[in-house]
Formats: C-alpha cells, structure tokens, sequence
C-alpha cells in the first residue's frame, strides 16, 4: 500500500493525463482521433523542448522568463540562414548564436551575480528586440524541402518533431541523472555554499546550464518555425507564462533542487491535453486564461500546502 | 564622499542623465518637453509605487499588469453603465485592485508561502485577473458615453502640473510617509530581512505582507484610473506590460528584497531614470526595435550598477 | 610512519583589524583525539578552516605525515586526507542521505555513469558500520537535526583516506544515544590510527573523550597537555584569562511563597506533547531539562502559539488566555528566546539598532510616528545595559559574535512587558564569559518579579540555575526535582 502511495505521488501527472484522456474518451467523439492525438503531440514540441532548457534552469536555482524571445530569435535567425544555406548548417548556426546568447545570460548571473530574474527580464527585452531587428519586423518565410520533409514525416502514427521532442528529454534526463556535472545542477539549486564545498565550481556550471536552457529554447524555436513553415519575431510573446506552468506543474520546484526533464515532459503533455479540450469545447480564450490561471494556483497551492499545513509561517 | 555617491548614485545617476538630454537634444530641456516625460512617468510610478511595499518586504507582484486592465475595464465600464457617475467607476477600481492584492495575500497565507512562492500565485492571479478582464468587456473596447469629470484624473492640471504628476507626487509622498514613519512601514522592511525571526517577534507576517499586495493593487487601481481618464478608454490590454515596467523601475531605483534599502526617493529615481532614457531614445528617433535592445542592455547595466554599490550599508 | 602525523608551526593569520593566530604551533598525534578549548573568537574556527583549506595561512608552515603542505581550498584537504564537519550543517537538503554522503564523488574511477545502486547500497553499509541506520532514500529536508548531524558524520567518513577527522561542535544537537554512537566512532577511528580534532564547549566530553586539550586565548596556544593534566577548573584559566571560581552566579530563591505567573495544563500535540501541565511562580527559574527530542522546545512553542496544538489551556496571573499566535503570546507578556538564534532570533542582515526595537515599536514612538532620535535613545540604552560589544548600534547583527548576538535577543525581550521568559538553550554556543553574563541577567530578571523559564541541554547550567527542574520525556513531562534533589542521577532516571 505505502509502494503504491509512493509510486502514485512520483507518477501522478503522467496518471492524471491518462485518467483525463480515458474520461475525455467516453464524453467526446473527437478527442480519440488520430488527428487529434496527433495535434495534441504536435503543439507540445516548441514550448516543451524550450521546457525542458528551463527545467536546466529551475533546478539549478535560478529563474528565467526570457524563453519566448529566445524562440523568437531562433525561429527567424534560422529562416534567415536557410535562405542562403541548407538545413545541417543553419540549425547549428543558430544554435550556437542562442548558445552566444546563453554565455552572457550565464555570465551576468553566475560570475557578475546579478539576480537571475531581472536579468532575465533585461535577456527578454534585449534578445526579443535583436529578432525583431534582423528581420526587419517582417515573417520569414521558410521555403526549404528539409522543413518539409520534417513537418510532416511521422513514425507510424507520431508525427517525428514529437519523437525528437521525447529523444531530447531522455537525453536531457540522462544528463541530469546520471552524469556528475548532472547531479552538481541539483547541489547547486540546494545552495550554492554546499555546492562550492564539494570543489564544483558554481559559476561555471551555471554558465553552462544557461546555454543549455537557451540552445534548448533555440530548438524549440526552430521546431516553431518547422511547424509554421516560417520564422516569426513576434511570435512566443510572454511564453514565459505558459512555459514556467507547464514545468512546475511536471514537478520542478520553482525554488530549485527537485525536477527533472522526463517530469517536465509529463506537465508538457498534461498542460496540451488541457488546452486541447478547452479548444475541443470551444471555450472563450477568455476563459481559458482563467482556467490557466487557476490551474498554477491549483499546482501551487496543492503542492506547497501540503509541504507547510503544520507550519504557522 | 564615497559613500555619499554609493547611497545616492540613482540621483546622480539621474542627474547625469538630464545633462545628457540636454546635450543631445534642443527639445529635451522645454518645459512641455519635461511635463510630458513627467506625464509618461506618473502611470508607472504610481504603480512602482505600491510595488516597491511588496519588494521591500520580500515579494514579488507579477499581476499588477492585469490589476490595471481589469481595473481599467470596470472603471470604464462603470462609467458607461451609470451614464458617467464618477464615483462609484472610482470606488469599483478600487475595490477591484484591492481585491486582487485581497487574492495574493491570503493565497500566500493559505500555503505559508516563501519568496518563490510569490512569483507563482501572482503569475496565476495575473492570468486569472487577466481572463476577467477579457470576459468583463468580451473582449472589446469600452468607452463611456461623452466626457465627464472622471476625465480630470488624466487630462486636468493643477497650477500647471498635469494631474497624473500631481497623483504621482502625493501617492510617493503618503507612501513613503507611511513606509518610514510608520510601524506598518517598518515591520514591512524587517519581514523582507527574515520573515520567521519577525513571525517569532510577534509581527503578524501573514496581514502584512497582505497589505503590501493590497497597496500595490490599489496603486495599479489609481494608475488605471489616470490611465482611462487620459484616453477616456479602457480595453483589456490596457494594463499589459506595465508590471515589468513598474518592477524595474522599483528594483533598479535601488529597493532591496531584504528590506535594508528601501523608499519611494528611490522609487521615483527608477521611474525617472528610465522615462528619461525612453524620451532621450524618443527625441533622438531611435527606432522602437533599438529602444527595445537597449532598455534591456540598460537594464543589465543598472542591475549591475546596483550590485556594486550594495556592499556598504548605510542607514 | 612520523612522531606527528599534523605538525603547525608557527602560523598566524590576520583579518582587517583582527590578529586571529598569532603565531600557534600544535602537534597531533596519529591516532590521538585532540580537543582544542577556547573562547569564543580564540581561534579554533580559524585554524581548523585553515586546515580545511577554507582560509590560507599568512604566515608560518604545515607538516602533514612529516611534508610540508599548502592548503588552498576544501577538495585539496580532502585528497591529502582530512575531512571536516562543520558545526553549520552542509547538507543538500533535497537530495537524499546517499548523494549526500557521496556529495561531489558520485562517480567512482573506472564508472562511466552514476550508478545509484551502488551508491544507495555502500550508504547503507557505512551507516550500518558506524551503527547508526538511516534510510538512504531519505530526503535529507526530512531528517531531524541530529540525524543530519550523523549524516555529516557519515560523509566525513567515507572518504576512503582519512587521516584527520576535524569536528567543530559536533554535539551541540545530538541526543544521548547519538551522542554515544559518535564516542563509539571516534574510538573506532582511533584504534585504526585516525586522528580527530575535536573543538566543544562542553567540557565534560573532553574529559570524557580525549587524549590531549589544547587551549586557546586570543589567537595564541595558551595551554597544551595531556588531559589528566587538567580538570573542571584548572582548564578555565587558560581560557579566559582568569579565575573564575563560580561558573553558577548565586541567588536566593524564595519562590516557594510566589504567586502564580503561567500555568499550563493539558498541554496536548499528537504524536509530540502529551498532556503537560505545570506552573511557574514570580521570582523561579523553572529549568526544563531532557534529552533532546523530549519535546522541549515543541512544548514551548505551543505554548507561545508558534505551533499548532491539539488541546490544552493557558493561565497567566490566574486568568485564562487564549495564545494562538506569538503575537498573542507577547501581549499576554510572554518572551521566547528560539534555540536557533539565526534563523528566528534576529534580522541578522539589518542593524542591531532596528533589532532591538523590533519586539516593541510603541517604545519608539513619537506622537504615534516612529522617531529616529528615540530609537537611537533606546537602543543604545540597551546596548550600555547588557554591555553588547559593538562600535556601533547600526552595526549589522549577523556581525556580532555569538555571545553579542544572544544579547541583543535577550535586549530585545527586556524591551517589552514581557513577564515570562522561556529560554530555549540560552547558552549554546556561547563562550565562558559570555555565559556568565547571561546568567546574571536571568538571575536579575527573576528577582526582579518575573519569572523564567530555561531550557536547556547542558545539565549542569539547568541543575544550577533553577529553583525547579522539570524533566521531559519522549513528549511528557516525566519528573520534578527540587531542592537536593537536583542531580544528574535523577535526571537520568527520568529523561531515560
């Protein structure tokens, strides 16, 4: 009984997506179709793969909302580069501009230690203005038989772009567990005192998790513009909003120290199954803004009630 | 000397920056020049205003965005459907900014929460007071039915000051009063410095760190009155953007999280410092795409400002 | 093998403005257990951290197993052999017990990737070994303060090559029973040739447990034998510069005549307090003694409405109160001094100044308004009174030593109409000198009418400076010693 209790806490978002999608299957005619499975696994790629940079991010104790601007950038930077080069070269190109631009991020909060929040708010000004900047405020149109061929290649019935969406959370789960640059990311967002004391250098390692969150988050805008069969500047606009939820919600504490990438992935699926039915039912995006709302009050105020109820403070 | 450049150095830094402008532009030193920056600056100050109560004590609001637009949609709304009686559009503004703060507290009370914990429920609010906004005015514009005396509150002017500057002032001045001079004021300050050593000194934690959120949201009340009385408008947007601003303003004028440095001066110097710098970029038509890379290197640069001066603590 | 497996010689380190080793010198021995004793701000932290490798040396030479060695930082301390256990817990408090223990070395030479079955498996076998079994699972955040105590412990010992073992204070929060295992530990190392460095306050464990005390005074070695050579009272010379032949201040105590000041009954927690009741007079020291974990501290808690409790009542001069909260509790005049000074005593990052005032804004207003020339009249007020050492009342609190830190506490309380005061471990951490000050404070406080109430882990303090003891145990208040009667045998009788 205590087996099943531990393993239902651990488990309990990749529970509750079955539970609702097995509910969500009786009630509606649609929600069980190939189509919409398959959008449903199509919309969680850009922000999920940008999800799990943050998931980097969060556990290392720090904060970051800059994410939209990042995807930005990549979805343009790479139509950009695709109008003079193939595929290989442009992705890698773009993602070592997001990796640039990750190296300052981490620079500014791990060697010069300037809050990791408002940096981020300063990294999504300037990042999101540079997007707009190199394309002149106008969409890139993406002509290129690659992105094509990538759009719409499915593996049986899944569509690739979701494949690699889980490959790159596996990895990124491996990383995190099993290597020991992977297990300091989690002493530091346990403090950066102990950290220090084992002989990790901190401020290089939250370097490094920055460019991993940002080439994370340049994927995830590179996978947008695949999917848009364009690069858009304007686009991912406060994506923060949605981003943070989906990785909390996974399980990562805001705080940092607990997480993981295969967690963020089941709070990725769940947060798209959610909107899924919300557009299923038609409900207003008014509405939808608050059902979003309340779903981080709910994930908020269940998890940390929880942990404080014999607290008084 | 030193010391003295290290506690004032976002005055001086203001200071320099007035030079500047009038170094780089003829039209910055006039007064309609001036009045108008001042103009720009009172809807973000006042917000930064009650902001800098929550940052003080520790917290963080990212709702005070939706707070204006949902505040800015009633009081307009009210107007219209009271055939412009000014009164009650006020106190429904008020009330809704004081309820969402209402909202942050006692959520942040339920789950005994930390400064992390902040971030969270007020991104949650911010999107649920956000819904309500779009619900509230289906998501159109609203717009009263012709003009009325609620239009002072953005458009009207005392002794030649615009009104907005003139709510600015006496919001700076009552709220450093209270921040200062009050116990309220200093039990905010020491909550943000160690929130279980206050708890355990008898400060009841929980209602104060209430009444910072209910003050911000009553400040975003008050800037979206001025707001809609200037553009005699409100549309469920009208609030968006405008926490990020007024959180930089409050953190880069040099108010700390643990409560040691901390007062509308330094308040006002962030709202000025950046409105400045937006009208200098203005006077000198730099591109809007430019103004956006820069704010944010500037930001960089103030944080990084800030940094440097926080090893000494004077009080 | 060498005579002496550390030798200092001649070391002197130096902050701005403070000598803090002034030119020490110390052999260890292998296999010896070695206590270093000394005020406050002597210069044991010092040395150890510069041993450790946290600081580095200004001056003078190290000779590890007969080589000189320069010490630079934590993970070269590790490798030449010496761990740490700090008296501040460094722990990742979301990891588990395991990775906690293997903090930094979580993949072995020769293993390519984390092998968390051997981990969680050789965790258990070294807890097994030093006989103290905590799940490694765990997470640490979970554990109480003395299982993360042996934690520390057990990361100190998993370092295959340890030659030297330094440990600041380890006892400070372990129960009898933890207590026993580290004796057990630290004999076990000995008997393998590992050496400890051990620094306590607590002067009957050095005589208990050590070969050889060195003494330290103000930066220099003042004393350095073999332990037979020293006793209870020819070991606080050194230490302090001089005679002190009463540890305890003597008072008289009358209390057996006094009015009623509190009384609790009933007091009840599931699963922590179990129906305590008790009363305490005008004019009495009312010492609450038990092994840690007795629910000391939860009891006063409840008591001061910090925690939650599931029943009982509360009477102050005879009159039922309700004490939901500490704000509550201090309008009914009560005063709670926390056992963690840091995290619930001070705002240690503001000024003493602000602190002092904290508990009482009223005495600092001015026509209803906070007046900066009565705050300033206040506090120093208070700093003169207790004697706290500080150039000035803006000085920030976390700055001041141990012994000053407690003393702006207790200042702070004195600032209010507090007519009871618990003391939760008043003196923990607190050098001689300073102790004695504040036990002529409470000894004030109660003749000045008030009554007190002391917590407190060191027997002979609570023996002496109460007029009653009361002992809990296991949640429950076991026993009442009074008069003769205050005796360690007796303790033992009821805390077991």
């Amino acid at each position: 009984m205590a087996a099943v209790k531990q393993y239902g806490s651990r488990y309990k978002v990749w529970f509750m997506c079955i539970g609702i999608s097995l509910i969500m299957t009786i009630i509606s005619k649609t929600y069980m179709t190939g189509n919409n499975l398959r959008g449903i696994l199509i919309s969680t790629v850009p922000y999920g793969i940008a999800a799990i940079g943050t998931t980097f991010i969060l556990i290392s104790g720090e904060k970051d909302i800059s994410m939209g601007s990042t995807i930005a950038f990549a979805s343009v930077a790479c139509a950009l580069l695709l109008q003079r080069m193939s595929f290989g070269p442009a992705v890698l190109l773009t993602l070592i501009f997001c990796a640039m631009i990750g190296a300052v991020f981490g620079y500014l909060v791990a060697y010069l230690h300037l809050g990791s929040f408002m940096i981020s708010i300063s990294v999504m000004l300037s990042v999101r203005g540079l997007a707009l900047f190199i394309c002149n405020q106008n969409p890139v149109v993406v002509a290129n038989p690659v992105v094509e061929l990538l759009g719409n290649t499915r593996i049986g019935a899944v569509p690739f772009t979701f494949l690699v969406f889980v490959f790159l959370t596996f990895a990124a789960q491996w990383f995190l567990s099993r290597t020991q640059f992977g297990r300091n990311i989690y002493v530091m967002g346990c403090g950066n005192e102990v950290a220090e004391s084992t002989g990790v250098n901190v401020r290089w390692h939250k370097l490094i998790v920055y460019i991993i969150g940002t080439v994370f988050a340049g994927i995830g805008g590179i996978a947008l513009m695949v999917r848009m069969r364009s690069g858009s500047a304007v686009i991912a606009d406060g994506a923060g909003i949605t981003v943070i939820p989906m990785v909390i919600m996974g399980g990562t504490a805001f705080s940092g120290g607990k997480g993981g990438a295969v967690r963020t992935l089941s709070g990725v699926l769940l947060m798209n199954i959610i909107y899924n039915i919300m557009s299923l039912y038609n409900i207003n995006m008014n509405v939808q803004s608050i059902v979003e709302g309340a779903i981080v009050l709910g994930i908020v105020v269940t998890n940390r009630y929880m942990e404080n109820r014999n607290k008084k403070i | 000397m030193k010391s003295f450049i290290k506690n004032n150095i976002s005055i001086i830094v203001f200071m320099f920056l007035l030079v500047l402008g009038t170094l780089l532009s003829d039209n910055f030193l006039t007064s309609k020049n001036l009045l108008n920056v001042f103009r720009q600056a009172s809807i973000i100050g006042i917000i930064a205003a009650g902001f800098t109560f929550v940052r003080v004590s520790g917290g963080m609001d990212l709702s005070l965005g939706s707070t204006v637009s949902l505040c800015a949609v009633l009081a307009m709304g009210t107007l219209r459907d009271t055939g412009n009686q000014v009164f009650p559009a006020i106190i429904v503004a008020l009330l809704a900014g004081a309820g969402m703060g209402l909202l942050n507290g006692l959520l942040l009370k339920f789950i005994r929460g930390d400064v992390s914990d902040t971030y969270l429920i007020t991104l949650g609010t911010a999107l649920i007071g956000s819904g309500l906004a779009y619900t509230y005015s289906g998501g159109y514009n609203i717009y009263p039915k012709g003009e009325s005396a609620y239009r002072i509150f953005g458009i009207g002017s005392v002794a030649g000051f615009p009104m907005p500057a003139v709510i600015l002032i006496l919001v700076l001045l009552i709220l450093q009063f209270v921040l200062k001079k009050t116990t309220f004021g200093r039990k905010v300050q020491m909550i943000g410095g160690n929130r279980e050593a206050c708890y355990m000194t008898g400060i009841n934690v929980h209602n104060i760190r209430t009444y910072t959120f209910m003050i911000a949201g009553i400040c975003a009340a008050i800037a979206a009155i001025v707001l809609t009385a200037r553009t005699n408008a409100a549309a469920p947007t009208s609030g968006t953007g405008y926490e990020f601003d007024a959180i930089i303003a409050t953190i880069v004028g040099g108010n700390t999280a643990d409560g040691l440095r901390s007062g509308m001066i330094l308040t006002l110097a962030g709202i000025l410092i950046f409105s400045v710098i937006t009208n200098i970029m203005n006077l000198m038509n730099v591109d809007t795409v430019l103004q956006t890379i820069l704010k944010g290197i500037i930001l960089a640069l103030a944080l990084w400002a800030n940094k440097l001066r926080e090893g000494e603590v004077v009080h | 093998m060498t005579e002496y497996l550390l030798e200092v010689r001649n070391v002197t380190k130096s902050f701005p403005g403070v000598k803090a080793l002034k030119g020490v010198s110390i052999q260890i021995r292998h296999g010896e257990i070695h206590a270093f004793v000394g005020e406050n701000g002597a210069g044991k932290s010092t040395l150890m951290k510069i041993l450790n490798g946290n600081y580095k040396k200004d001056d003078g030479v190290i000779l590890f197993n007969g080589k000189e060695v320069d010490i630079t930082n934590p993970v070269q301390a590790r490798e030449l052999g010496i761990s740490i256990i700090f008296q501040e817990l460094n722990l990742a408090s979301l990891l588990t017990v395991a990775e906690n223990i293997f903090l930094g070395r979580m993949i072995r030479p020769g293993e390519k990737t984390v092998n968390w079955k051997r981990i969680y498996r050789e965790a258990g076998e070294l807890l097994n070994k030093i006989g103290y079994y905590i799940d490694p699972h765990r997470i640490v955040s979970t554990l109480s303060i003395a299982e993360k105590q042996m934690v520390e412990i057990a990361k100190a010992l998993s370092f295959e090559n340890t030659k030297l073992i330094l440990m600041d204070e380890p006892s400070a929060t372990l129960t009898n029973k933890e207590l026993e295992t580290l004796f057990t530990i630290i004999r076990d190392l000995k008997k393998k040739g590992v050496s400890v460095i051990y620094i306590s306050h607590k002067l009957e464990e050095i005589f208990t447990l050590c070969d050889w005390v060195t003494v330290l005074r103000d930066g220099e070695i003042t004393g350095s034998k073999p332990v037979f050579e020293y006793d209870e009272n020819t070991i606080i010379a050194p230490m302090v510069g001089r005679e002190i032949t009463n540890v305890f201040p003597k008072r008289e105590s009358d209390t057996l005549k006094s009015d009623e000041l509190l009384r609790v009954t009933n007091l009840n927690r599931k699963g922590v307090l179990n129906n305590i009741s008790f009363t305490l007079h005008k004019g009495e020291v009312l010492g609450i003694a038990g092994l840690v974990g007795a629910g000391r501290t939860e009891m006063s808690r409840a008591i001061f409405g910090a925690d939650y409790r599931d029943g009982g009542d509360i009477y102050i001069a005879g009159k039922k109160v309700k004490i939901e909260s500490p704000e509550e509790a201090i309008r009914q005049g009560v005063a709670y001094l926390s056992e963690d000074r840091k995290r619930e005593g001070l705002v240690g990052i503001n000024t003493i100044k602000k602190n002092l005032t904290l508990a009482n804004l009223n005495s600092v207003l001015k026509f209803g308004l906070i007046s900066g020339k009565r705050e300033v009249i206040v506090s120093q007020n208070i700093i003169d009174k207790l004697a706290i050492k500080t150039p000035s009342a803006n000085q920030i609190a976390f700055n001041l030593s141990g012994g000053n830190q407690q003393k702006t506490v207790v200042g702070k309380w004195l600032n209010t109409e507090a007519k009871i005061f618990i003391f939760d471990e008043p003196t923990r951490g607190i050098d001689v000198g300073a102790k004695y000050e504040i036990y002529v404070l409470i000894n004030k406080l109660v003749k000045e009418g008030n009554g007190v109430i002391m917590i407190s882990s060191e027997l002979p303090e609570v023996l002496n400076m109460s007029d009653r003891v009361l002992i809990m145990n296991r949640g429950s208040i076991s026993g009442e010693l009074t008069g003769q009667d205050r005796t360690a045998e007796n303790f033992i009788k009821y805390a077991l």
